[in-house]
C-alpha cells in the first residue's frame, strides 16, 4: 500500500523511490500551491495508476471506463449512478474530474503520517542557562578531583569572564590607527625641530692677561 | 624650544574624544604630558611599544591598543620618540 506524509500546513510528501519498491511507488515533493499542486498530480497520474493496479488488483473503474452504457442510456456503473442524465454532460473532464477522484482515493485509501503533528520543545533561554552552569559545575568537579585539572585549566589566564565576547568584539578602528599614526609622525617631525636658542654663552672671556 | 611639540600635543589633546597625550624618547624620559597621561607613566609606555617593536624586527613599529571600561590608551614608536593618546570611552 502506498504510503502519503502529509503536514497540518498542506504540505502533501508523496515519499520515497518509485523504481525499487514497487509495492510502495513513492516520490518526495516538497510544498507547491494548489494549482501547482494539480499539474504535479497530472504528471504523477501514469505513477499513481501504476499504485492504483497495486491498490485495486481486480481492476477498478479507469479513466477510459465510460459512465453510461451506450446500448440502453440507462444504466451506469454502480459507481456513477445518476437520476437523470444527458449525454453531453456525462463526457469526463479532461483530465480534473479523474485527478480528483484519484487523490480522494488516495486519500482515504492510504494511512497517514503526519510529521508535523510531534512538536519539538525548545529549551528556554533560562533552561539553557541552567543546563549549562550545571554541567559545568560538573565538570569542574570532576576535574578537580583527577590530576590533571591544574594542566587543563593553563591556557588562558582568568582574566576575563567571558573571553569569546571579548574576541569576538570589534577591532581598533582605522580611524584610531590614522590618529595615532599622524600624532606619532608629527611628534617626531617636532623633536627633531628642537634646537637650542642661544641666549648667553656659557663661557665668557674676562680680560685676564 | 619645545615650542613645536608643545603645540602639537596642544592641538592633539583638542581633538574630541581625547582625554589625554604623553610623549616619550626612547629611554623613557616623559617629553610632554596633557590631560590624563601622567609622567610617570612615560616609562612604562616607552617599554611597551619597544617590546611591541621587538617582536617582529622586520616589520615597522606596530600601533599598541590597550583597551578598557576606562577607555582606550594608543600607543606608537616613530623613529626615536613614541607617542601615547588616551581615549575616552564613547
Amino acid at each position: 500500500m502506498a504510503n502519503l506524509w502529509v503536514s497540518n500546513n498542506l504540505q502533501v510528501f508523496v515519499s520515497a523511490s518509485i523504481i525499487e519498491t514497487a509495492k510502495h511507488n513513492i516520490l518526495l515533493f516538497p510544498y507547491m500551491p494548489q494549482p501547482a499542486l494539480k499539474m504535479y498530480i497530472k504528471t504523477l497520474y501514469p505513477i499513481v495508476k501504476a499504485m492504483d493496479a497495486d491498490m485495486f488488483p481486480d481492476g477498478g473503474p479507469s479513466e477510459t471506463d465510460r459512465l453510461i452504457n451506450p446500448a440502453n442510456g440507462q444504466g451506469t456503473p454502480s459507481s456513477f449512478r445518476e437520476t437523470q442524465v444527458v449525454p453531453a454532460a456525462t463526457v469526463p473532464q479532461p483530465g480534473g474530474g479523474d485527478e480528483a477522484s484519484v487523490l480522494t482515493r488516495i486519500l482515504h485509501t492510504v494511512n497517514f503520517i503526519d510529521v508535523s503533528a510531534v512538536e519539538g520543545r525548545g529549551l528556554e533561554q533560562h533552561e539553557y542557562h541552567d543546563k549549562a552552569r550545571q554541567y559545568s559545575n560538573k565538570l569542574n568537579m570532576v576535574l578537580a578531583s583527577s590530576g590533571r585539572g591544574s594542566k587543563y585549566r593553563m591556557s588562558l589566564p582568568n582574566g576575563v569572564t567571558a573571553p569569546q565576547i571579548v574576541l569576538a568584539s570589534q577591532p581598533v578602528s582605522l580611524a584610531d590607527i590614522e590618529l595615532i599614526t599622524m600624532a606619532a609622525k608629527r611628534a617626531a617631525a617636532a623633536v627633531n625641530d628642537l634646537k637650542v636658542e642661544h641666549k648667553e654663552d656659557l663661557v665668557v672671556p674676562f680680560g685676564v692677561p | 624650544m619645545e615650542r613645536n611639540l608643545e603645540k602639537h600635543l596642544d592641538d592633539t589633546f583638542r581633538l574630541p574624544g581625547i582625554a589625554g597625550v604623553i610623549c616619550t624618547d626612547e629611554h623613557g624620559l616623559c617629553l610632554g604630558a596633557k590631560g590624563v597621561a601622567t609622567r610617570e607613566t612615560s616609562g612604562h609606555i616607552a617599554n611597551i611599544a619597544e617590546s611591541a617593536a621587538r617582536l617582529n624586527p622586520n616589520l615597522p613599529p606596530p600601533v599598541i591598543a590597550i583597551e578598557s571600561e576606562g577607555g582606550s590608551i594608543l600607543i606608537k614608536k616613530e623613529g626615536t620618540i613614541t607617542m601615547g593618546i588616551y581615549k575616552s570611552p564613547n
